[in-house]
């Protein structure tokens, strides 16, 4: 990739981390970045921030440039200017769109068309298994799946995404060489290998800071036709990235909780302020105007047991009611602990249930939506 | 003029007990007491003890140069053991021909000032090497008494005071032998408060309970405070089969070599079960300190060791528990001596899931961050870890569940198959140099672990699903051999491989 000479005075300015609204006011002022780079080399300058203006005279120079582009090549890193053809264009239409965006993996997932799952850091199990069946369920309807990587709804939008094999795309809060929280590199290694993409505003290896986060979010909005709101509070970076969206002119949606339930204010709010409540991923086909309408009132259809067995089919049936532990398995089944033991292992490893954490059995994703 | 008296007493040298040939000479000279041939601090001492226990028992204290030898005379002797023994040895060296059968007499127990007789440590022993030494009896302590009951072709002494022993020896008032019982009879005594049947649900934990104690395999038990760990813990004991009579001859010596008996216990008929808290030092655990004692993995061994809350156990400890868990002894050098303790018994394991402990659980928020966790669970080792056959989570089970639950098992039933699969294991490793499934090295696994290929077929697709190292692999199959031993089938099944996997099922979760 050869970057031509204004495209490397955006990098520079990208380096120094001037900010999407200040370049573009720059830009509208003095023509362009090529103009700003010959500017302060006579001395104008673009910023009062010490930081950036040490980064500013840093790369300053021809052989910092070549530096920074070879880094940047080596990494494997595609950066996409605005007037680029695999520039989102959703993303070019909102205030204040990225002048550069540094994309690490599959460049062609951001052409698709998007939802994003934002939410709590903190879900409960139930926030958990709603982000992770709506991003099984977006991609299998051929949506990408837009979240920020961090813990929680986001991480699991993301999961729920990788199962349905993508693609999905992660926008971070740091450079896209920088895999934060860290916890989720096997995430990011996924991403970057296949699965979608992890994108940033912020240059390769910028370290995350607590304002480049909020600033992030209307990337997260600014990419996607719509933003489900899965699960957080009033005060929260799922509420920022709601706010965005509106400002954008963007969908909303948000899945309900219960009254009481911490988490669950931040959707009840926006519901009351007029956010389309939805339940499944069919509801935001049907808000979008996606998919023939059906009728809703259809009780949803049995699922054809896959059980290859008698006990298997009646583990499937007590599942699919709702997850359980083993003791009420072997209630619900008639079956003895020490049938089902090998019965549930055969099971967990032909991929029918999962088990989380306190011998809780559950019915799989890909056993939900066959 | 030299005045001779000898007689025999005994010596603790770790956990095992020695002869001591204590002679005494009274002579002319300077008027003086010394003790020589190695003794330590605290037989020096008790000089002074020994003195006004002879003067006060009214015996007449001679006025000359009395010199006590301690043969052999390069092993150095500790505690107040040999006390009862230089007293007679003194008196037999005034009045030789009053005294009989000093040769084939072992001679121990502390003296007080008054001249009663105080029990001490390590007497079981100290009579095994007597009967090893052809010795045909022992005068001891009453409160040692009921350690040494069970001993069958060996006359036991019990005496109160050094008066009746005086008085035993010299034929004036014979003392009453202590009754001999049968090794059965102590047996059939004993109960366990604990058992299986109170123990509701948690169907995983309790099969892993099950399959711990049938193939001898370390267990792992990981959940939310208040699930039930300890409880299952202190369960096993009464599943595993019973004490045999040697196994309880040797874990007996290690408690008494420990001062760890309680006066009335007498010997042990019931496997030990120790769990000592994570603030434990490694010397308390391992064995160590200045006196070179068992830790509590001997005072474990034939037993069970519950180690809870293990990732609170510092680092130093957990690593220094990997030998004595391999081998099966440990071996405590210091300054003062070395010994090897044997340190057969299995390792359970209690953890929380996260440092807040709610991780998983149906009713609380756990608050802790994913990197909290896994520093957490990362101060477990991986060679730790690999020495723990059985890793289960624990059911997060809910007040209602629970009161909801049917009658369980109890654990003599669960105990009759344990028995069973130890017996066919027995039969299979016979020419071995081990004798259960935990015990099998990874180059046996070959042969003893077949499988029939639909279970091959389904450990290899668990195998590549969850990325299960090699060494996992080689766990899960002796657990199925264990499973397989339970149900009576030569070869693993698939039930029992898939059963096995679900034990293993921390793998995937926890550590990767």
């Amino acid at each position: 990739m050869r970057f031509t000479e204004e495209q490397r005075c955006l990098l520079w300015l990208s380096a120094a981390e001037i900010t999407a609204d200040r370049v573009q006011r720059l830009l509208a002022e003095r023509g362009s970045a090529a103009a700003l780079w010959a500017d302060f080399a006579a001395g104008k300058p673009l910023t009062a921030n010490a930081e950036a203006l040490r980064m500013l005279t840093r790369y300053h120079s021809a052989i910092a440039m070549d530096t920074l582009c070879e880094r940047i090549q080596k990494k494997g890193v595609t950066v996409l200017f605005q007037e680029d053809s695999a520039y989102p264009p959703l993303l070019n239409c909102i205030d204040d769109p990225p002048y550069v965006l540094y994309a690490m993996g599959d460049a062609q997932a951001l052409s698709r068309p998007a939802i994003a799952v934002v939410g709590t850091r903190y879900p409960s199990g139930y926030g958990r298994n709603m982000a992770r069946s709506l991003g099984y369920g977006l991609c299998q309807a051929g949506f990408c799946v837009v979240s920020g990587m961090a813990r929680g709804i986001d991480g699991c939008a993301h999961e729920g995404a990788i199962d349905a094999q993508g693609p999905t795309v992660a926008v971070l809060g740091s450079g896209v060489n920088v895999p934060y929280p860290i916890e989720n590199i096997g995430m990011y290694r996924k991403l970057t290998d296949g699965m979608g993409a992890v994108i940033s505003e912020y240059p390769l290896d910028a370290t995350p800071q607590t304002y480049h986060f909020p600033h992030r979010n209307r990337l997260i909005s600014g990419l996607c036709h719509g933003v489900v709101f899965v699960e957080g509070r009033i005060k929260s970076g799922g509420m920022i990235t709601v706010n965005t969206a509106l400002n954008q002119g963007r969908e909303v949606f948000a899945v309900p909780g219960s009254v009481g339930q911490s988490g669950a204010e931040g959707p009840h709010t926006i519901i009351r302020d007029g956010a389309r409540l939805i339940t499944s991923v069919e509801d935001i086909l049907l808000d979008l105007g996606l998919s023939p309408v059906t009728d809703i009132t259809q009780a949803k259809p049995e699922l054809p047991p896959l059980g290859e067995t008698p006990v298997q089919q009646a583990v499937l049936k007590a599942l699919f009611q709702e997850s359980m532990g083993m003791d009420a398995l072997c209630k619900q089944t008639g079956y003895t602990a020490d049938v089902l033991m090998a019965e549930l292992s055969i099971m967990e490893i032909t991929g029918q249930i999962r088990k989380d954490s306190g011998n809780v059995f559950a019915i799989a994703l890909r056993t939900l939506r066959p | 003029m030299f005045v001779l008296a000898k007689v025999v007493s005994g010596g603790l040298e770790g956990v095992n007990g020695f002869l001591v040939e204590v002679e005494a000479c009274i002579a002319n000279g300077m008027i003086g007491f010394d003790i020589v041939g190695l003794p330590s601090l605290a037989v020096k001492e008790s000089r002074d003890r020994i003195r006004a226990a002879i003067v006060n028992s009214g015996h007449a204290w001679p006025m000359k140069k009395l010199t006590v030898n301690l043969a052999p005379a390069d092993v150095r002797k500790e505690g107040t053991s040999l006390e009862l023994a230089v007293a007679i040895a003194l008196l037999a060296a005034q009045k030789p021909s009053l005294f009989q059968g000093l040769k084939d007499t072992l001679l121990i127990g502390e003296l007080t000032l008054h001249g009663e007789l105080l029990p001490v440590r390590g007497v079981l022993s100290m009579a095994l090497a007597a009967r090893a030494g052809g010795l045909s009896r022992i005068v001891l302590p009453a409160g040692n008494a009921r350690e040494v009951q069970c001993l069958g072709d060996i006359e036991i002494y019990p005496a109160h005071t050094l008066t009746e022993a005086v008085k035993h020896l010299t034929r004036e008032a014979l003392l009453l032998p202590q009754q001999q019982v049968p090794y059965e009879q102590l047996m059939a005594d004993t109960s366990t408060a604990d058992d299986l049947k109170h123990v509701k649900g948690q169907k995983i934990a309790r099969k892993a309970l099950e399959v711990a104690a049938a193939g001898g395999h370390n267990l792992m038990m990981v959940g939310v405070p208040g699930s039930g760990k300890t409880m299952l813990a202190r369960c096993l004991p009464g599943i595993l089969p019973p004490l045999s009579y040697e196994e309880a001859l040797e874990t007996t010596c290690i408690h008494s070599a420990a001062g760890e008996l309680s006066r009335e216990g007498g010997l042990l008929t019931q496997r030990p079960y120790r769990s000592p808290h994570h603030n434990a030092s490694l010397p308390a655990i391992i064995g160590g300190g200045t006196k070179a004692r068992p830790g509590e993995v001997s005072l474990a061994h034939n037993g069970v060791l519950f180690l809870d809350e293990l990732p609170e156990y510092s680092r130093q400890t957990l690593e220094a528990l990997r030998q004595p868990l391999e081998d099966g002894y440990v071996n405590v050098t210091r300054i003062s001596g070395q010994a090897r303790y044997q340190s057969r018994c299995m390792l359970v394991a209690g953890m929380n899931p996260c440092p807040c402990g709610n991780h998983g659980s149906k009713t609380k928020q756990c608050r802790c961050k994913p990197y909290e966790i896994q520093r957490y669970l990362a101060r477990i080792s991986g060679p730790l870890l690999d020495r723990i056959d059985i890793q289960v989570e624990m059911d997060a089970v809910s007040i209602d569940e629970i009161e909801k639950s049917d009658i369980e098992e109890d654990s003599a039933t669960v105990q009759k198959r344990v028995l069973m699969a130890r017996k066919r294991q027995l039969e299979r490793y016979q020419g071995e140099t081990y004798y259960c499934n935990a015990q099998m090295p990874q180059s046996a696994i070959e042969k003893h672990c077949q499988m029939t290929p639909d279970a091959s077929a389904l450990l290899h697709k668990a195998v590549t699903q969850y990325h299960i190292s090699m060494r996992a692999y080689g766990r899960i199959r002796k657990v199925a051999r264990t499973l397989a031993d339970i149900a009576g089938r030569e070869q693993l099944s698939l039930t029992d491989v898939a059963q096995a996997i679900q034990l293993r099922n921390l793998d995937g979760q926890y550590w990767r």
